[in-house]
């Protein structure tokens, strides 16, 4: 009798128990990361008689959470690499519209149009002017560029802070809940406890979006959580914060660091997936190249407008001087190092400049100079200076072993891009010399344009003759001296210039050679400075200024273009990780139902076992009483 | 397969969330007009658009080059056409004035004329454009061409530099003429050489200048032809010295040839009269025609004067011939610049329309395919909508 007693209170119970666990479930139908949970039961020990075993009713053995471990690790890798695909591409995004947005390329243009419109008429301060305007806008448009790029650096050491910020948080209550776990396991009956381990994963999980992680579960329960290349950030009931800290040679890039015995390690190479590693790959993958080539575009630009402006003649009748002023290449020493170094663009070869940053470090003989986005050295021995990629190296401190220095050529050379010249009469459009037959000339001979070999020349401006000898095979330079012989056409390199005389002098014919004063309307040096926009300056002399810059938009548009491909592939790959776990754990509202009526009926059922019993009990009183 | 309720809801939102990007990108290509909206839309495509549309800029740039080339040549063709129609008259006065039947006084009335003839000559070639720049003192824009010296000649104040105008991104064209091609340096003569009479003959002779017969033979030498006595003469090379015809018979209109030249001398020389041939000179318009004034006044009552009268004057109509000849070389070569103009500005134009049809072609959406697309992709978000709504409504519990 007893035992019917029991065994309706042992399925009473149990599924009570069942009808709560499901009632749990449906609680949790809309709680991110809850697996559902199940009642395990088993029949209790059976009782031994004579005739065999007689059966116990049932027993609860434990409450299980269903879920897999492996689709858990698959969904957060995959969460990871959704997040680092898709925070790339958002600001990949950002760079890309900034560089395709045309606006840059117009104000390029729009510059060498009002050059073309000043050598059409360049006697007119009106054109002057409005190519000075065209070249301001274009100085600021590129100075706006590089601006944008630093806020876009700033916010990205921003979004870096508050990473670490938030992997600190997540990192301290995963060891809060490994402390909870542990001491659950420890006191009560050994079984797990279900919600905890939900939590927990969910905190890995939100992590994971973060950064990529790896786990390793402990016997004792805990999950240990690393990052990047093996870097603990929980172990056990301990999380290890992360710190930022500014690169010791680059005080702009904030950098991912751990801090251990008062060293402090940076680990930012080693981070490459999540939201962190989306934005610190960027960093280095697009911003900062990108940046770097709108440095080196402008770079290159100033520098053979400059040189070209300086051999031509304004409307004072001066030399022209530097028409655009631009930033100058940065370098940052080790606070530890003993030598110095300058470092300055090399304006002979501008055509070498990279959009590499480099680190130059001495060994005590040599300097070695590591390219940073090809990985390739360059040794540099003696004294210098050293003329290499576009850069003249000068060591003014005598080096020691063990010196280091970042070099960043280009990096800040837009945002300090201006037009030096205020006076439209300064734009030197003129030849600095004029070419002229002299009128009792009675020879059929004429004289080219001269072009400039060297402006530096002190006698340039110099007014020279050619004068023919009789015969009139050879000429004499000022009718004294050697006699050349003429060859026509041949270049005549005389006082820094170039002509060519052809056809046939008579004896006395003279051609001069002149300084080309009071020449407004010659466009001799304009021609010149608007053929720069057709020549190939860039990457060894291979790359026009527009071709560089659309070469860059190229870049930076199949970047972004595969990123938001990646991304729409891992947001498949993490949308089917998420399907594959919640199929096996997350809650159907509609088995819950089912199950409800299930358990129900099973309650039922067993209140009326101890209905039956109670039933039977009282006939047996009944009888007993009669 | 187990479906849990989340996926369920999960199915239905990342469905519809990509619906709503593509008809996004649907919308965006309609109202743009563009297919390539960022540079990932297309990248290759965006990089050749940056660069054809460099290249169009470029290309209306020389267009308007060529316009402003244009508008200079035009004045320089209609100074040099009016100089020409000027020196015509000079030329048919001089002619006038070589009737021997003239009185003093219509003498006097084609001097008159000649006189003012020179100054619109000297004002045309001191032509302005629309800016106030002097078009004939080549670069030096602000200097007057040319200007009278005080000793009355006619001097060029300009430079020999000619102003290239960029027509294509290969094509450049000279914009103007410079004063000193134009009206300054014109050889005179016959172009090759030139014949003079000696000061102070005192015969009648004068030289007829004929021309080259021998070119190989000629010699950029001055001669002189000296007669020894009334019907015998010498021919000297003055530049070196050497007597190249010894005691010739002189006969009234026979042909004379030395240096690969042929002259003719007429009338009756003097004995010790001479007769110069010499390399042809720079001489400008202005300064032949300041010759043919002082012609134009000079006495020929005595035989020796009308000699060197007529003499001059057929010079002068020589000179006269060798400038008309440059203003004519000068409209021919204007001419064929703004051939060059104008056929370049058609090579412009194709140019852009091919430009511009490749970049339609890498960055314009195919707006049929984007509106079926769109109305597809709407049609699939409200099918997925409704789908959700009625998938959701779905439930036991409502049975319960």
């Amino acid at each position: 009798m007893a035992s019917i007693f029991n065994i309706g209170v042992s399925a009473l119970s149990a599924a009570q128990r069942q009808l709560g666990t499901t009632s749990h479930n449906i609680a949790n139908v809309n709680t991110d990361g809850y697996s559902r949970q199940r009642v395990e039961l088993n029949q209790a020990p059976p009782q031994a008689i004579s005739a065999g075993y007689v059966g116990n009713g049932v027993r609860i053995s434990e409450i299980s959470r269903v879920a897999d471990q492996f689709l858990i690790g698959q969904l957060r890798s995959a969460t990871a690499n959704e997040a680092k695909a898709s925070a790339y591409a958002d600001y990949a995004a950002q760079i890309d519209s900034l560089l395709g947005d045309g606006t840059a390329t117009a104000a390029l243009e729009g510059f060498f149009t009002a050059m073309h419109d000043a050598n059409g008429d360049p006697a007119s301060t009106a054109t002057r002017e409005v190519a000075l305007n065209s070249a301001r806008s274009f100085a600021n448009r590129f100075s706006d560029l590089d601006r944008r790029f630093g806020e876009i650096a700033r916010d990205l050491n921003g979004a870096i802070e508050s990473s670490a910020t938030r992997i600190n948080s997540l990192s301290g209550a995963i060891a809060d809940i490994n402390d909870q776990i542990m001491r659950a396991l420890g006191t009560s009956t050994g079984e797990p406890p279900n919600d905890l381990i939900d939590q927990r994963d969910r905190l890995v999980q939100d992590l994971s979006e973060l950064t990529g992680v790896t786990t390793i579960a402990q016997e004792n329960g805990a999950l240990n959580v690393f990052i990047g290349a093996g870097q603990a950030v929980v172990a056990d009931v301990t999380s290890i914060p992360l710190v930022t800290v500014p690169d010791p040679l680059d005080g702009t890039r904030l950098e991912i660091a751990t801090t251990s015995g008062g060293t402090t390690s940076i680990i930012s190479q080693s981070i490459t997936n999540g939201e962190l590693g989306a934005a610190l790959d960027f960093r280095d993958d697009v911003l900062e190249p990108s940046r770097n080539a709108i440095g080196r575009l402008a770079a290159t630009l100033a520098v053979t407008f400059n040189e070209q402006h300086r051999e031509g003649l304004d409307l004072n009748d001066a030399f022209g001087r530097d028409f655009f002023t631009i930033g100058t290449p940065n370098v940052s020493a080790d606070p530890s190092n003993t030598g110095s170094v300058t470092v300055a663009l090399d304006t002979a070869n501008i055509g070498s400049l990279t959009t590499a940053d480099y680190r130059l470090s001495h060994d005590g003989t040599d300097f070695t100079l590591l390219n940073l986005a090809d990985n390739t050295t360059q040794t540099l021995s003696g004294a210098g200076p050293f003329s290499v990629d576009g850069l003249t190296i000068t060591v003014t401190g005598a080096p020691a072993a063990g010196d280091v220095y970042l070099v960043q050529p280009t990096k800040s050379i837009a945002r300090n891009m201006s037009v030096a010249i205020t006076d439209p009469r300064e734009l030197a459009l003129a030849r600095p010399n004029r070419t002229s037959a002299d009128g009792a000339n009675i020879g059929s001979g004429t004289i080219s344009p001269a072009t400039v070999l060297d402006v530096a020349d002190a006698n340039l401006l110099t007014t020279t003759q050619l004068v023919f000898n009789d015969p009139p095979t050879t000429y004499q330079v000022n009718g004294a001296g050697p006699m050349i012989a003429y060859t026509s056409g041949a270049d005549i390199d005389i006082n820094g210039w170039r002509v060519q005389v052809s056809g046939t002098p008579e004896p006395g014919d003279t051609f001069t050679v002149a300084a080309n004063v009071g020449a407004a309307g010659d466009n001799g040096n304009g021609l010149a400075l608007s053929e720069l926009q057709l020549t190939k300056f860039l990457d060894g002399a291979s790359t026009t200024y527009q071709e560089s810059y659309s070469q860059l938009v190229g870049r930076v548009g199949s970047k972004t273009q595969e990123l938001q491909l990646s991304r729409d592939a891992m947001t498949v790959l993490r949308e089917n990780a998420q399907a594959s776990r919640d199929s096996l754990s997350a809650v159907n509202l509609d088995e819950e139902a089912a199950q409800l009526l299930r358990f129900q009926q099973a309650y039922t059922a067993a209140a009326q076992v101890i209905s039956i019993a109670n039933e039977t009990f009282a006939s047996l009183l009944a009888a007993v009483r009669r | 397969m187990r479906i849990s309720d989340a996926q369920r809801f999960d199915i239905a939102l990342n469905s519809m969330f990509r619906l709503q990007e593509s008809t996004a990108k649907y919308q965006t290509q309609i109202s743009t007009g563009l297919k390539v909206n960022n540079p990932a839309d297309d990248p290759v495509a965006a990089a050749q658009v940056l660069l054809i549309n460099e290249r169009v800029t470029a290309s209306e740039q020389y267009d308007r080059n060529a316009e402003f080339a244009e508008l200079n040549l035009q004045q320089t063709e209609g100074a040099v056409a009016s100089a020409n129609d000027v020196m015509q008259r000079i030329r048919e006065l001089t002619i006038q004035g070589k009737n021997t039947t003239l009185t003093d006084a219509d003498r006097r009335s084609i001097t008159t004329e000649v006189r003012q003839r020179l100054d619109e000559l000297k004002s045309l070639a001191n032509s302005r454009n629309a800016a106030g720049e002097y078009i004939f003192s080549g670069t030096l824009v602000d200097t007057q061409a040319f200007t009278t010296d005080p000793t009355g000649s006619v001097v060029y104040n300009g430079d020999q530099t000619n102003r290239e105008i960029k027509i294509s991104e290969f094509r450049t064209v000279t914009d103007g003429f410079t004063g000193f091609d134009a009206f300054a340096a014109i050889r005179n003569g016959n172009g090759t050489y030139v014949t003079d009479l000696a000061a102070g003959n005192t015969g009648s002779g004068r030289i007829v200048p004929g021309g080259v017969v021998d070119k190989s033979a000629y010699q950029a030498h001055d001669f002189r032809i000296t007669f020894t006595a009334p019907d015998t003469y010498d021919v000297i090379d003055d530049t070196t010295g050497a007597t190249v015809l010894a005691a010739q018979t002189y006969t009234d209109g026979a042909a004379i040839t030395f240096n690969g030249i042929q002259l003719t001398l007429v009338g009756t020389p003097a004995a010790g009269d001479e007769f110069l041939a010499g390399p042809s000179q720079n001489q400008s318009v202005f300064e032949t025609v300041d010759r043919l004034l002082a012609t134009l006044e000079s006495p020929t009552a005595l035989a020796a004067d009308a000699a060197v009268f007529q003499n001059d004057l057929d010079r002068a109509l020589g000179d006269i011939d060798q400038a008309m000849d440059r203003f004519r070389e000068v409209q021919g070569i204007v001419g064929a610049r703004r051939n060059t103009i104008e056929s370049q500005r058609v090579a412009n134009e194709d140019l852009r329309l091919q430009l511009n049809t490749v970049r339609s072609r890498l960055e314009d959406a195919d707006l049929v395919e984007a509106v079926s697309r769109l109305a597809q992709d709407s049609n699939a978000l409200e099918a997925a909508q409704s789908a959700f709504v009625r998938v959701q409504g779905l439930s036991l519990f409502n049975f319960l």
